[in-house]
């Protein structure tokens, strides 16, 4: 039966993060304040018209990629230490293609998950509202570890990234034949500029270990106006644009484990759901991955 | 009365076994002390949280001997306060502690047995009560006449309801509390496996019918890891493993 290979320190699994930060992720999202310019503002070979506050796409990229790493390494965090069940490899593309961690990490591909519980660049503090155990929520302090920096300058080498990525896997499907299949997890704006990146997303898809394919999840963060935020659709009816509908048809098809998981977190999945979000969330992908009894009171 | 008391265990294979995050009460010393009504306990840690193990032995030290969920939910205060003085005791990292703020986890399952007020139908009396996946299985003559909470091996999933070690992940507790009773009769043997042990048992009884006894080979801790180590590598005919890889924990008691 495929996805059911146990995932242990004897037989770890592999996540590989692909991120796009080129200068487009330095648009912003949901703009306020928006303001016209007098004339065109030309960087990095794209025109821009108006100026605007908030949050860009690079530091929701980056606060999405920290907080996948905490809940992976809080995922194999046990009394005694960080399991190294996982092997994590984070590769950025735009000015370049290659490791993006930032700190003690920079330059590495695969690390161990408990060398990057002990070393991201710097921890930070952070606000949670929590339940405080009597229906009410209250606001705690937390530590919020920082491994990834948002970037973003030059193009969208989306193919070469993807590349990248499946030659790390090969090297680790090799020394790995039976391991729980490895997840790649892609986050971009979706314009690719080094070509049309459906083989690629195809090619990673197509290795495997002995206990089922590479799973490709593709988070898109689109800026268009028509685009309405969607989790794991299973068709590409409502989405937006070609952009999309691209990453649509390179993400994986859900396990069956991984749609009862998102189905316990209110996500309604139907058959044949796609593992692509636009605008969304995708933590759950890491609740998803099963390394044994876990509690259905803990969502 | 005599009650014969036997503990076998295991930790998940890969494991050490400092790592093994089950729990049993009483010592077979502890149990030769109990007169007239005995009590014992199985729990069983979930992977998924830390400090798990420190729950699961809190919870079979502190609850063995309560079979009413009143009982239960009155004690479960000062165990869950014990576990956050034991673990705020230790200077955690970041991750630790972050794990440690979501809880530890627990099956459990205890069963008492007394002596019935009416001799000529049954030695004992038994009650027990449930929380999670550990399954307490009665058998008669080789026959199996009770199996609680759970009765197939298809109801065993990966994510059960079970005893958190923080009031805040315990809302509905209550509502997940099991309990059953019945009669024992002389030459009754008694199970309460942790879960990994218990859908095996099940499944092995779907198999091969009611009348066959699986464990009855089990004589010492070493039969226990032969038989565990074998049924681990063995595979089902969907290729699985027949035993999943996870702590097993077996009481086995024999009334005479």
């Amino acid at each position: 039966m495929p996805y059911s290979a146990e995932i242990s320190r004897a037989n770890p699994s592999c996540f590989v993060f692909v991120i796009d930060q080129s200068a487009s992720m330095l648009d912003v999202l949901d703009p306020i304040n928006i303001q016209q310019l007098d004339k065109p503002l030309v960087i990095d070979g794209r025109s821009y018209t108006h100026t605007a506050q908030g949050r860009t796409k690079a530091q929701a990229v980056a606060d999405a990629i920290n907080r996948l790493l905490q809940d992976l390494v809080i995922k194999c965090a046990k009394s005694e230490g960080v399991r190294d069940y996982y092997y994590v490899a984070v590769i950025g593309y735009g000015g370049n293609v290659g490791p993006a961690f930032s700190g003690a990490l920079a330059g590495r591909d695969l690390v161990p998950i408990s060398e990057i519980a002990t070393s991201p660049a710097r921890i930070e503090e952070r606000n949670k509202k929590v339940d405080d155990g009597a229906g009410g929520l209250v606001e705690q302090k937390i530590k919020f570890p920082i491994w990834f920096d948002a970037v973003g300058n030059n193009g969208t080498p989306m193919c070469s990234a993807l590349i990248q990525a499946h030659g790390i896997l090969s090297r680790w499907l090799t020394d790995h034949p039976d391991c729980f299949p490895p997840v790649v997890i892609h986050i971009t704006d979706g314009e690719s500029t080094d070509g049309d990146p459906a083989p690629a997303m195809a090619q990673l898809k197509s290795l495997a270990s002995s206990d089922g394919n590479v799973m490709l999840f593709n988070l898109h963060l689109s800026g268009n106006p028509n685009a309405v935020p969607v989790t794991f659709p299973n068709s590409p009816a409502q989405l937006p644009d070609q952009y999309a509908r691209t990453l649509f048809e390179g993400s994986s098809v859900l396990t069956p484990f991984m749609c009862a998981v998102a189905r316990e977190q209110g996500i309604n999945v139907s058959e044949g759901a796609r593992g692509f979000v636009l605008n969304g969330d995708i933590a759950m992908i890491i609740q998803a991955l099963e390394i044994g009894t876990r509690p259905s009171n803990l969502r | 009365m005599r009650v014969s008391f036997e503990a076998f265990w295991l930790p998940k294979a890969g494991n050490s076994n400092e790592e093994y995050e089950d729990a049993f009460w009483p010592s077979e010393r502890l149990w030769k002390q109990q007169r007239d009504t005995f009590c014992c306990a199985v729990a069983d840690g979930a992977t998924e949280s830390s400090f798990s193990g420190l729950w699961a032995r809190l919870l079979v030290q502190g609850l063995c001997g309560y079979t009413a969920p009143d009982e239960l939910m009155r004690m479960l205060p000062a165990l869950q306060r014990q576990w956050c003085e034991e673990v705020d005791s230790y200077p955690l990292p970041w991750y630790a502690e972050q794990k440690a703020r979501r809880g530890a986890y627990a099956a459990l399952l205890a069963l008492q047995l007394s002596p019935a007020p009416d001799a000529a139908e049954a030695l004992l009396t038994w009650r027990a009560f449930a929380v999670g996946d550990a399954c307490l299985v009665q058998m008669r003559r080789n026959v199996l006449i009770t199996s609680f909470p759970l009765s197939a091996s298809e109801q065993f999933g990966h994510c059960p309801y079970l005893i958190g070690s923080r009031t805040e992940f315990n809302h509905r507790l209550r509502e997940y509390v099991l309990t059953t009773s019945g009669v024992c009769k002389t030459g009754d043997t008694f199970y309460l496996m942790t879960d990994a042990l218990a859908c095996w048992f099940l499944s092995r009884q779907e198999l091969r019918g009611v009348n066959e006894d699986p464990l009855r080979e089990i004589t010492t801790q070493r039969t226990f890891r032969r038989l565990v180590e074998r049924e681990r590598r063995e595979r089902d005919h969907e290729g699985r493993p027949r035993m999943r890889n996870d702590d097993v924990t077996l009481i086995r008691l024999v009334a005479s």
